[in-house]
């Protein structure tokens, strides 16, 4: 999580420095130039800069292969023949212990359960990444919707959301998530519900970083030359935020965005490792390394299998948004 | 600064009053919604009937939850009832008393957090100091060699999670050496640090508690590294950049004083400032290592009080983690505008 508070503070300065540019740049040329916003009409600029990016292009590149990889669990499923819960205790060692990798039949080995390790590492990270995705989502649809709304609106509406983010900053996230969590799968016993959990967790905690992000650049954007003009044509706010302001947001939603999945992945792992998140039953990246902490000495590749996973994807994420970023701000 | 002062302290009050309304809000409510007896989950199975009826009566279980929050708060300025003392034998304190540990909420807490402020402590000695040291390094020769190693260490470290690397340690510290082999390599074996467990501090022979606790010292600071590493050297680039830095050199000042005197006492206030701000993403950390560590500290009893539902203890230790969030908060904003009174009249 606290990549992001630098990873706010970096896109606030970067956005007023070039506010600040933009605005010594028109003033000398007489002419309008915009800061640093990546309107519809620069996508393609965008685009072609990504292109350019060979660190940015791998981490893409990594993260689609991961994605490949989960999507196709019921492919290796098939091909293996072992179903993803599928218990072989004939899979496992004359001693009752969990097969290394590079065995017959199981390329990655299996677990204490005699489950074929790759069949497991994929379904999980499908859960792993579905959780994430919609973390994400839902924090940026609740914290982009109150930012821009503290922010164009302002008065006592931007007054209670600046104070509602700040309490929620000052609380001990992850003793408050275990709370919740525990509490919550008592409340609505079921996997479905783990996950719905976690997610909601994740969104209570996370929003305002976009939040803080998108109200602060809103508050900049409601002052400048062509948001007032779309005032001064008597354009209902719905309209100006909607089709005005928003697009001038959604390239540092995006790059939060990309960091953002990369971190939730980390927090449904931690949770799933301290025994509050999903039940240990149910494949996940942090499930799979909370059963395996008991064995991790006799049987590392249990644990290196999904912590690699969990490595490669927080990594590719974090090089994809400062990439991303980078070709925004046309650095 | 009176002003200022006060504003400050109502505030981290004001939170400090949200955060264990919210608590009580998930453990009251919340558990009854679950269909479970708070006064049975916070006492052991074992319990006889009348220390179950105890727990009840301390915890207010016949009155609405509204009530339970307001006796929490009464007992925090007033100190425990007589009815509480009664109930739990004398022990009850201020934090409310903990029928599984038969403790003091209050008590259990404060041994508890010693135990990981050791753990803290050593941490970011280790941290700040790496963070310290390389970052005005690397600022001084930007992509120089030690900068390009710690970027790439640092950067590499930036997507572990701290259990990761603990297990790691662990593992290769700790496990290999008993074995006597490692990746086909044959030596004799022996035994470098202990695997799991915690031995407490005795000043008159400190090195069993350092033994316990050299690894998860490592795993801390690493996971905290890269943030303070990444902005301590962006703090000290700025900084060297600055008028007075020129002005120094002008006046013929030698490059190290200009960089110890002038640049970094202006790059250092940011990190005060970092460490406060995370401190709830430190306690954190100290959950998981704690847990993969084994140590009996605050993260550790507060993960199995809430995995236990032991609602006493619980929301004690949530008050107390709320607590000291707000109060170094307090502390570094209190120390900011001592330092620069533009942050005062912000």
């Amino acid at each position: 999580m606290s990549s992001l508070r630098r990873k706010e503070r970096e896109v606030a300065a970067g956005d007023a420095d070039a506010d600040v540019l933009g605005a010594m740049a028109g003033a000398l040329t007489g002419g309008e130039v915009s800061g640093a916003d990546a309107t519809t009409a620069s996508w393609r600029d965008v685009r072609t800069r990504f292109a350019r990016d060979r660190v940015g292009v791998g981490a893409l590149v990594l993260l689609g292969a991961i994605v490949r990889f989960c999507l196709a669990a019921p492919l290796f499923a098939a091909l293996t023949g072992h179903a993803v819960n599928l218990q072989d205790y004939n899979a496992l060692s004359a001693d009752g212990r969990p097969l290394g990798p590079f065995s017959s039949g199981y390329l990655l080995g299996t677990d204490s359960n005699g489950r074929d390790l790759l069949v497991r590492l994929a379904y999980g990270g499908r859960v792993s990444l579905a959780i994430a995705t919609t973390a994400t989502l839902a924090t940026l649809f609740v914290g982009v919707t109150l930012g821009m709304l503290a922010g164009y609106a302002r008065g006592w509406l931007d007054t209670i959301v600046s104070r509602v983010i700040e309490v929620t900053m000052a609380f001990p996230f992850l003793l408050f998530a275990i709370a919740l969590s525990i509490v919550g799968q008592h409340v609505f016993p079921s996997t479905f519900a783990s996950a719905a959990i976690i997610v909601v967790i994740i969104t209570t905690f996370s929003w305002f970083y976009p939040a803080r992000i998108v109200r602060a650049q809103v508050l900049s954007l409601r002052e400048r030359e062509f948001i007032q003009a779309a005032r001064m044509l008597g354009l209902p706010s719905r309209t100006i935020v909607a089709q005005h302001v928003l697009p001038h947001v959604l390239p540092n939603v995006l790059v939060l965005g990309s960091y953002l999945v990369g971190i939730n992945i980390g927090v449904e792992a931690a949770l799933s490792f301290l025994g509050v998140g999903l039940p240990t039953g149910t494949p996940s990246w942090g499930t799979m390394i909370q059963s395996a902490s008991s064995v991790y000495l006799t049987s590392p590749w249990l644990m290196i299998a999904p912590g690699a996973m969990l490595v490669a994807t927080t990594l590719a994420t974090n090089v994809l948004g400062s990439s991303l970023n980078d070709a925004i701000e046309r650095r | 600064m009176i002003a200022f002062l006060l504003k400050r302290v109502a505030w981290a009050i004001g939170v400090v009053l949200v955060l264990t309304f919210i608590t009580y809000l998930i453990f009251f409510p919340g558990l009854r919604a679950a269909g479970l007896d708070p006064a049975r989950l916070a006492t052991n199975k074992t319990s006889t009937p009348q220390t179950v009826a105890n727990a009840r009566k301390f915890l207010g279980l016949d009155h609405p939850w509204t009530y339970q929050y307001g006796t929490f708060l009464l007992r925090l300025v007033r100190g425990p009832s007589p009815l509480e003392q009664e109930v739990s034998s004398g022990q009850a304190d201020r934090l409310g008393f903990s029928f599984r540990n038969r403790l003091g909420v209050g008590h259990l807490v404060v041994s508890r957090f010693a135990v990981t402020l050791g753990l803290v402590l050593g941490a970011a000695v280790l941290w700040l100091g790496f963070a310290v040291f390389f970052g005005v390094a690397a600022a001084l020769r930007p992509r120089g060699w030690i900068d390009r190693a710690c970027s790439v260490f640092t950067g590499a470290l930036a997507g572990v999670p701290v259990y990761l690397i603990g297990f790691t340690l662990l593992y290769l510290v700790a496990y290999v050496p008993t074995t006597g082999s490692f990746l086909g390599l044959h030596f004799g074996s022996f035994t470098l640090l202990p695997l799991v467990g915690y031995s407490s501090l005795r000043l008159s022979d400190p090195w069993p508690w350092a033994q316990h606790l050299i690894l998860p010292w490592i795993a801390l600071a690493l996971a905290m590294v890269t943030l303070y590493f990444r902005l301590m050297r962006a703090e000290m680039l700025s900084a060297l950049d600055q008028d007075y830095v020129r002005t120094a050199r002008a006046k013929g000042l030698d490059e190290r004083q200009i960089a110890l005197r002038h640049a970094l006492r202006n790059a250092l206030p940011p990190v005060a400032t970092l460490f406060g701000l995370d401190f709830g993403i430190l306690l954190g950390g100290v959950v998981l290592v704690e847990t993969v560590f084994g140590i009996p500290g605050l993260g550790s009893l507060a993960l199995t009080s809430v995995l236990n539902l032991d609602v006493p203890t619980a929301t004690g230790v949530i008050f107390f983690a709320g607590v000291l969030v707000v109060v170094v908060n307090l502390a570094v904003d209190v120390l900011q505008a001592l330092l620069d009174p533009r942050v005062r009249y912000a």
